[in-house]
């Protein structure tokens, strides 16, 4: 069965964060997690592993900031190939039963588009493009678009997708406490936006804990007539004594997740300590 | 200490007419100049953000050598400014980019306006390192040292690339680093904090 066969009938879940496990690992801060993929191999697998077995049935490759503009294309397309292998092999080695999926996952290009940046949208096309082609070339099952905080940089990569490959893509954006991108579009903007050019999925990730984020995606369910995905983070990182906490338990993560079940969400996200 | 990136989002901090002027190059106030003012605070005050990420980092200074742990810098006024201390606050700081798109369409329309905006962004962005350095103190019980950010003396605009690399600016709170090495939205500031133990 593929993605969207599966999606026209389930609710589908998927995976939690990757970044902070590899912190835990001992990722090292400013050391790019995508060569984990070379160098670590079976800490990836391991990971991807653990969501499948959880029950997530869509995993994000570790190709979240893998892009031309912070590798050269011989080590970009060792890296996507090695992630997208990492994870089929987790596919492989998983004991769950429920049908798994492998995304190729795509985050912002780290550069604000023209004019408030300096990156010109056709650059960041062709950035993204080049990602898509050798996700695609290495496997994927789907696209991931996530964490986005910019509307024109959503379009530019959604573009990047449409253009070069025919796989099933999830849209994720990261709305602020205001209930907005960072520079600006609403929910209801948004879905219209990505709708037009064709997106599967529709939603939000990120920035928010379930609670806050539940207006975007009230917002998000009364406009969107495409599934919508929640991935709301375990509230914020903060400081407490010295000590940093987040402010999200699994129990409080979990309700909210249900809440947004109830209102017939049609994806979301597992926390990973829940898996 | 931690190394864990915190982010924290503050209300807007009381504006300092004065220092706001200061920064438009007013020698003076009249009252066309404070009606101006007033209405670009007006205009523009809704659309700030106020977003600070930050971490404490180990500091090891050895002549003019910043080591900072996951980097280490060449700079002789830097190391003037942290001598004597073990940890630094490392942090980016800005009010967002709406007020970018505000001063790009006042540029066109009336430049005394953009002149203005401009140096209420200033002002607004200082005004949030005051206050969360101010915090920051009180929450820790500590002294931090006058604010020190790359481009003063001869710390190079070159660190800003390994602190966006420490701070994940862009992800934590959507400050992004231009070619030039300047910041979008153009009104955020990265700085280094000294940390002196009380």
């Amino acid at each position: 069965m593929n993605f969207s066969e599966f999606l026209s009938n389930n609710i589908v879940y998927l995976d939690g964060g990757m970044g902070t496990l590899l912190q835990a690992k001992g990722l090292l801060p400013g050391e790019l997690p995508e060569r984990w993929n070379i160098t670590h191999p079976d800490i990836i697998c391991d990971i991807h592993k653990a969501y499948f077995d959880a029950g997530s049935n869509v995993v994000t490759a570790n190709t979240f900031g893998a892009n031309a503009l912070k590798f050269d294309d011989a080590e970009l397309e060792e890296i996507i190939s090695a992630a997208l292998s990492n994870a089929r092999r987790a596919r492989k080695e998983s004991a769950s039963s429920r049908e798994k999926f492998i995304a190729l996952d795509i985050g912002p290009s780290g550069k604000l588009l023209s004019p408030l940046g300096d990156l010109d949208f056709e650059d960041a096309v062709k950035l993204f493009a080049k990602t898509v082609r050798l996700g695609t070339k290495h496997g994927a099952d789907l696209v991931i678009i996530e964490t986005m905080n910019d509307s024109y940089e959503t379009k530019a990569a959604l573009l990047a997708v449409k253009e070069n490959c025919n796989l099933p893509v999830i849209v994720s954006n990261a709305y602020g406490a205001d209930g907005k991108l960072m520079t600006g579009a609403s929910p209801a903007a948004m879905v219209a936006l990505l709708e037009g050019m064709g997106a599967d999925v529709i939603g939000a990730n990120c920035s928010l804990g379930p609670r806050e984020l539940r207006s975007v995606m009230e917002e998000l369910l009364a406009v969107a007539s495409v599934p919508v995905v929640f991935q709301p983070n375990a509230g914020l990182p903060k400081s407490l004594n010295g000590k940093t906490v987040f402010d999200v338990d699994a129990e409080e993560f979990s309700e909210g997740c249900r809440a947004c079940k109830a209102r017939r969400a049609r994806c979301r996200r597992m926390l990973r300590h829940n898996a | 200490m931690s190394m864990e990136v915190i982010t924290k989002t503050y209300p807007a901090p009381d504006i300092n007419v004065r220092e706001a002027l200061r920064y438009a190059g007013c020698s003076g106030e009249n009252d066309e100049i404070l009606e101006l003012f007033h209405s670009c605070a007006d205009e523009a005050e809704p659309l700030f953000a106020y977003k600070v990420c930050y971490c404490i980092l180990d500091t090891k200074i050895q002549n003019s050598i910043c080591d900072f742990g996951h980097f280490s810098v060449q700079s002789e006024t830097l190391a003037k400014n942290l001598s004597g201390c073990e940890h630094v606050l490392l942090f980016t700081a800005t009010v967002g980019t709406a007020l970018d798109r505000l001063i790009a369409k006042y540029v066109r329309l009336s430049p005394a306006r953009a002149v203005m905006l401009q140096a209420l962004g200033t002002e607004r962005v200082e005004s949030l390192c005051d206050i969360f350095c101010g915090d920051f103190e009180i929450e820790n019980s500590v002294v931090l040292k006058p604010r020190f950010s790359p481009g003063y003396g001869d710390l190079s605009l070159e660190v800003q690339k390994d602190i966006f690399s420490v701070l994940n600016c862009p992800k934590n709170i959507g400050v992004y680093l231009n070619d030039s090495l300047l910041m979008s939205p153009s009104k955020s500031v990265t700085a280094f904090a000294g940390i002196a133990e009380v």
